[in-house]
């Protein structure tokens, strides 16, 4: 690397930096600092999970999960967690937050009762970025039945300011999976957004406003159980004639995740669209089986849907829908 | 705040360059040595951010010195990339065990993070 700017050897002006440790902006930072911790993490008796990468567990009931430069412990016992923030504040340069109150914009609060995930104070500095102060709250987000057209309606000139709005709609999502459905529904226009479009963000935008105190609540002593729903409409896109699905799952009291998406094919009745929905959702769960190197408890799974699934077997025997039946079937005997 | 220009003329900025070099010193970030014939290095630049507190008054005078790693070519000054983003859902998933059995969540933040990896 050149010589910085204002810092450059007068001795040695023709010389260049070799570098030996990572430094910001170069391409393999990142990960150069994950193998650091990981190693350092490992070495002192942690195990990465296989549910996620950047999730470190031991065996005596602690935690940590890393965010780049955040770190998230979980544990126990208050002594064990001291320990550990002891020693790695010996091994790396570290700021201790002590509990967790805000995590990348997420507030965490804790009571007695539980403990809250809320993003309002996101929610209402974006309302007066875009100037949405002065709107009227309302308390649906989207009309029923309201079919949005790729091609109806005037453009709209400023689509930086459109993308930016999704955007930050999508990050609301973490704490809000009411939002999931419409805010997938105005981000399939990214690319040329229309002003019934626009309209339809500012709605939801106003939904917001009028639900700036809604977030996910997990309750404290609720029974450690995964519940999981699942549907799809048939069709319900009317540009491809995709089926939208989801699924949600709740761990303890609180939901944990979400998914409203397009299905990637086109299903020949809603059968079959609810079928898929199911084998998405199946997908979800063996994810989880992955965390239960911290969590031993009991399975439990309710699908909505299926009853039909049954029905399904029985009827669909095309080679995908087979293949996906048998990843159902794998896992529901879990 | 971000104008290479200005840095001179003004001592804060000068302060937090010194601190952010003494930083990279003391963590013997690089070594100077001779550039090898027919290559390039790659250029780095300053980036000057001002700090705030909660209530909007000036915390501090931050410059940080990062590498143009876009110049950087895969396969010859790198081979290995990765971006350790934790799921929102292992996230969700913890923070509802730590609610659900009552242990404490605690968190901390590294400073200057990715100084600390080796090359």
């Amino acid at each position: 690397m050149e010589q910085p700017l204002s810092y450059v050897d007068q001795t040695h002006p023709n010389l260049v930096c070799r570098l030996k440790k990572a430094l910001y902006g170069l391409k393999q930072a990142p990960k150069a600092w994950l193998d650091k911790i990981g190693q350092y993490l490992v070495t002192s008796g942690f195990q990465t999970s296989h549910a996620d990468f950047s999730l470190y567990v031991k065996k005596t009931d602690h935690g940590i999960v890393i965010y780049v430069d955040d770190l998230i412990i979980i544990g126990d016992s208050d002594a064990n967690i001291f320990d550990l923030k002891k020693l790695l504040k010996q091994k790396f340069e570290m700021k201790d937050l002590g509990k967790l109150r805000y995590f990348l914009g997420i507030e965490v609060i804790h009571s007695p009762k539980g403990i809250w995930l809320l993003q309002r104070q996101y929610a209402l500095n974006k309302l007066v970025e875009y100037g949405m102060m002065s709107y009227k709250p309302i308390s649906i987000p989207f009309e029923q039945n309201v079919k949005l057209s790729a091609d109806e309606g005037d453009l709209v000139e400023d689509t930086t300011m459109y993308k930016h709005i999704v955007g930050s709609l999508i990050y609301m999502t973490i704490t809000r999976p009411d939002l999931s459905y419409v805010v997938g529904v105005v981000s399939q226009f990214m690319q040329t957004p229309r002003k019934p479009h626009l309209d339809v963000v500012r709605c939801i935008l106003r939904y917001i406003k009028h639900t700036l105190q809604c977030g996910i609540f997990y309750e404290a002593k609720s029974q450690l159980q995964v519940h999981g729903y699942t549907n799809a409409d048939w069709a319900g896109n009317v540009l491809d004639r995709r089926s939208i699905g989801g699924f949600i799952f709740s761990f303890g009291s609180g939901v944990i995740s979400w998914s409203s998406k397009k299905q990637p094919t086109v299903a020949l009745s809603s059968t079959e669209a609810e079928y898929r929905g199911v084998a998405i959702a199946t997908c979800e769960v063996v994810c989880y089986k992955n965390y239960s190197q911290i969590w031993d408890n009991q399975w439990m799974l309710m699908l909505s849907s299926i009853v039909i699934t049954l029905v399904a077997y029985y009827l669909l025997t095309t080679q995908s829908i087979m293949l996906r039946q048998s990843t159902l079937r794998c896992t529901t005997t879990l | 705040m971000q104008n290479e220009e200005c840095h001179n003329y003004d001592p804060k900025w000068d302060n937090a360059m010194d601190e952010e070099m003494a930083a990279l010193d003391a963590n013997a970030t690089w070594e100077l040595v001779a550039l090898l014939e027919d290559k390039k290095a790659i250029g780095c630049k300053w980036v000057y951010k001002v700090k705030h507190n909660a209530d909007g008054s000036v915390n501090r005078y931050k410059a940080r010195l990062v590498a143009k790693g876009y110049a950087q070519t895969y396969g010859i000054d790198y081979e290995k990339t990765y971006s350790l983003v934790a799921k929102m859902t292992t996230v969700r998933a913890i923070i509802a065990m730590a609610a659900t059995k009552g242990w404490s969540l605690h968190q901390m933040d590294v400073k200057n993070v990715f100084l600390h990896g080796d090359l």
